[in-house]
């Protein structure tokens, strides 16, 4: 018991207090800060050992939380690459020199080389799709690089499959004369279609389809490319059939026999082979009808727009309508979120007591997924912190009370000898 | 929960409002658009507490094809029928006055006054002058007929074009929803925009749709392709003039023949089919039945040998550039109607004789019938106007073939255009109607109803006066809270 340790004690309960006070300013400071975390402060007793009869007043010792797993509102925006994390983890960052951290601030924005940065100026990292579908590594940083939609100039992808279905019609008169594999003037034949494939270069090329009843239940098809056809009358066209084979029908049905073929293979010029699947086609009696005609394939285009997905997945969908994922943004977790260590940028490092960083795709197991056009607010309560703020306050005076009367003792004290 | 949250899901709700409201004036703005599909904005729910929208459209797939295959049936109704009062007007006039049967029941009676005084030289002239009439009559029918089917084929070309266009049009505007649906941006006005095209696509030939993926559509008409990834040519050769004889070109989609439709109450979908139609069929059996008058004519006004000595039977009267030998029996020759002329011989105003038509002779004195000269010799004339009201055999191929008179076969062919018109106008009142309600029954569905929008707006106005009095509250909380520091 000693005026000098009332007066230490009270002086901690001061720089407490100014330390509670520092992370309130904080707080407030960065209520508006897309991704940032509340702090708080949490306080514990030191104490002095004493005696039975003597107390000695020990101190207050300071730990600093993060209330970093707790998800703030999920504000709306109009851009596609605001990404925000609906549930748990953190996307990926580099900074300038490429060392990852993890944030939960999505704000990004293409810069001028195309990489997705943020408003601390890290970029955005993810698996690329360059060499297959990725796969994430799951404790380490390994294979993620930084993502990059710019210059993704789409090489034309040449047909290689397609399906056709369509009703022949039953009660269509047998053709007897010539039928269109023989490619004559005089060909004749029953229905019609025509589809477009694209060949290495992406260009298209119109084929002609032809469906001839040349039997019962028997039909011959042969595949002609449009550009040779003869005007107005088609047949005969300037080279012969790309491909010609019979479908035969099972009368109990209408649909395919097991001994029918139910493909259709030819070779486009200028690009590869195209399998065309025919397992489809029935033979019932109503009119033609095509009930669906496909080819893979598309011509040369230009990225048009980016839209991300909720499992992660960055598509970048071109001016032709066709649609490509470019990266796959992983999501890392860790056991103990709030125990992250923090840096500037609302970024954060593997702490000591956090545990390891596990690397993950969106939605799996515990994993938040990720939602596009849309920020995480910071989770500060302007309410809590003002209350925290008055209660600080109040608590920084008494203790300077206490001080100050500790003080007057002293004076007191030292005034008794003359 | 805490007061911030409080304020950002208030502010999130103006927002909401904010898009719904304009949802609402583009509904309000479009009720008169019978091309827009009305839209409505849903809130859907996400963690925590924020809400979206979500804008959908709400189209009637089943009904809008129902709509659109009515639309192809009425338009090739309402082409054929119009064709066909265009077509009654040219050639027989309201009452029947610019018939070739009347012309030729004019002739009749001139022939019948002529018989009854022969030896009235002024009354033989006047039967020769019916006689032209009537052939001016025939001749000039023909030629209008032939007028319409070239300016029918100007029309279909016309349309091959104008549907050219719409398909290259229908490229782009399916292009943009296949984009927006791949950006996930909102494609509703591209979507209105192609059906839009879809309808006047209809309108010419029938439509089915088939949909891909991301929103691509297939169009097939009949079995021939449209479009698919990109639009089929449709292609026509125009000719530049028609003759009776002339056989007009085919329309072709992606190199299929587009078929005609057949019957008053048409099988066409669409006008191209109807154009078609009336252009092959209509007119070509009408032309067939003015040949068939005008053979008729040169048949009953041949002259025979009188002694039945053997000599063929030439043309008389009546004329044409194959004559003076008969045109085969039973058999229409094209375009006689336009070639038949009055010979020469008989018409006085080229120097002929009009008595030629009494006595005979026209083809030398071997025919001659009135051998002795007699003035009052009317035999001749009395047997040409019986013959007249005597079956003779008509090819089936116009339409009204079999063995009729010719008075009655003229008749018939005006009555034969009349009841042809009046079922095409029937059938198209019917069509019309069945269109007219699929559409208003589509209308009612995917329209765009005043009275709830305004109620919604109502509705809309509420939600964000309580959302910024909620602000208000938070607001005045925190006022409290901010007084309470000092």
């Amino acid at each position: 018991m000693s005026l000098y340790n009332l007066m230490r004690t009270s002086v901690s309960g001061m720089s407490a207090q100014a330390n509670r006070l520092s992370t309130v300013a904080d707080n407030i400071a960065n209520s508006d800060t897309v991704g940032y975390k509340r702090k708080s402060i949490a306080f514990s007793t030191l104490v002095v050992p004493g005696t039975k009869a003597q107390y000695n007043p020990g101190s207050v010792v300071t730990t600093v939380r993060e209330a970093i797993s707790l998800q703030g509102v999920l504000n709306p925006t109009s851009s596609s690459t605001d990404l925000a994390i609906d549930g748990d983890g953190f996307f990926i960052v580099h900074d300038s020199d490429g060392s990852p951290f993890l944030t939960r601030a999505g704000s990004f924005v293409p810069d001028d080389e195309g990489r997705l940065v943020n408003a601390a100026g890290q970029y955005l990292t993810g698996y690329s799709y360059a060499n297959g579908i990725p796969s994430a590594v799951a404790n380490g940083f390994e294979g993620l690089e930084m993502v990059t939609i710019n210059n993704t100039d789409l090489a034309a992808t040449p047909s290689t499959f397609g399906e056709f279905v369509a009703n022949l019609p039953q009660a269509a008169d047998i053709v007897t004369g010539d039928t269109p594999s023989s490619n004559l003037a005089t060909t004749d034949f029953t229905q019609k279609s025509s589809m477009v494939v694209h060949d290495n270069f992406g260009g298209r090329v119109v084929l002609d389809v032809y469906f001839t009843k040349t039997a019962a239940n028997t039909w011959e098809v042969a595949v002609y490319n449009q550009a040779d056809a003869a005007p107005d009358t088609s047949f005969p066209y300037a080279s012969g059939a790309m491909a010609t084979t019979t479908l035969t029908f099972d009368p109990a049905n209408g649909r395919l026999a097991t001994a029918s073929s139910t493909q259709i293979a030819f070779a486009v010029p200028d690009g590869v082979t195209v399998d065309v699947d025919l397992s489809e086609m029935t033979q019932l009696a109503t009119d033609y009808m095509v009930i669906a005609t496909d080819v893979n394939g598309n011509p040369p285009a230009f990225v048009e727009s980016i839209s991300i997905a909720e499992d992660g997945t960055i598509y970048a969908s071109y001016d032709n309508g066709s649609l490509q994922p470019l990266y796959r943004i992983p999501i890392a977790t860790v056991m103990s979120p709030d125990l992250l260590q923090a840096h500037s940028g609302n970024t954060y490092t593997q702490g000591t007591d956090s545990g390891d960083i596990q690397i993950g795709f969106p939605a799996d197991g515990d994993r938040g997924r990720v939602l596009s056009g849309r920020l995480e607010a910071s989770n500060v309560d302007i309410a809590d912190e003002l209350t925290s703020m008055i209660q600080s306050q109040r608590s920084y005076t008494a203790n300077s009370k206490v001080f100050q009367t500790g003080s007057d003792l002293m004076d007191v004290l030292v005034n008794l000898k003359r | 929960m805490s007061l911030t949250t409080a304020l950002n899901i208030a502010q999130t709700s103006l927002l909401n409002v904010g898009r719904q409201t304009s949802v609402v004036s583009t509904n309000i703005t479009n009720s008169e658009n019978e091309n827009y599909t009305r839209r409505s904005a849903a809130l859907e729910s996400l963690t925590p507490g924020a809400r979206v929208v979500s804008i959908r459209r709400h189209a009637a797939l089943d009904l809008f094809q129902g709509s659109i295959r009515a639309l192809s049936e009425n338009s090739a109704q309402q082409t054929i029928s119009n064709q066909l009062d265009n077509l009654k007007s040219v050639l027989v006039g309201a009452d029947g006055e610019l018939s070739a049967s009347a012309s030729l029941t004019k002739f009749h009676d001139a022939l019948q006054v002529y018989s009854s005084s022969p030896s009235n030289g002024l009354l033989g002239e006047s039967a020769v002058q019916s006689a032209k009439d009537l052939v001016r009559r025939l001749n000039d029918a023909s030629s209008s007929i032939q007028n319409t089917r070239a300016s029918i084929d100007g029309e279909i070309s016309g349309t091959v074009d104008q549907l050219n266009d719409l398909l290259s049009k229908f490229y782009d505007a399916n292009l943009k929803v296949m984009n927006g649906t791949i950006a996930g941006s909102d494609i509703n006005d591209s979507l209105d925009h192609r059906d839009a095209l879809l309808k006047e696509i209809s309108k010419i030939v029938p439509v089915s749709t088939i949909n891909r993926e991301n929103n691509d559509l297939v169009l097939v008409s009949g079995g021939a392709t449209l479009f698919e990834t990109t639009p089929r040519n449709v292609t026509f050769d125009a000719q530049p003039a028609y003759g009776p004889t002339t056989v007009g070109s085919a329309v072709r989609v992606d190199g299929i023949q587009l078929s005609a439709g057949t019957g008053s109450n048409t099988t066409a979908k669409g006008t191209l089919g109807a154009l078609l139609q009336v252009r092959d069929t209509v007119t070509v059996n009408l032309q067939g039945q003015l040949d068939e008058v005008a053979r008729g004519l040169i048949e009953q006004f041949a002259e025979n040998d009188p002694s039945g000595g053997g000599l063929p039977p030439l043309a008389g009267l009546f004329t044409y550039p194959g004559g003076p030998g008969l045109p085969p029996a039973g058999t229409v020759v094209p375009g006689l109607a336009q070639s038949i002329s009055v010979n020469a011989l008989f018409d006085p105003a080229e120097g002929g004789n009009p008595a030629l038509l009494r006595d005979g002779g026209a083809n030398g004195a071997a025919y001659v019938e009135n051998t002795t000269g007699a003035a009052a010799f009317s035999d001749r004339l009395i047997r040409f106007g019986e013959q007249l009201d005597k079956p003779i055999t008509f090819d089936g191929a116009t339409g009204i073939g079999g063995d009729k008179s010719l008075l009655s076969f003229a008749a018939g062919s005006v009555s034969w255009l009349e009841g042809y018109r009046s079922d095409a106008s029937n059938a198209a009142a019917t069509k019309d109607a069945l269109y007219v309600r699929l559409t208003s029954t589509l209308t009612a569905e995917t329209g765009v109803n005043l009275d709830q929008e305004m109620s919604r707006l109502l509705d809309l106005e509420h939600t964000f006066e309580a959302s910024a009095r909620l602000i208000r509250a938070v607001d005045e909380m925190l006022q409290d809270l901010l007084a309470a520091v000092r």
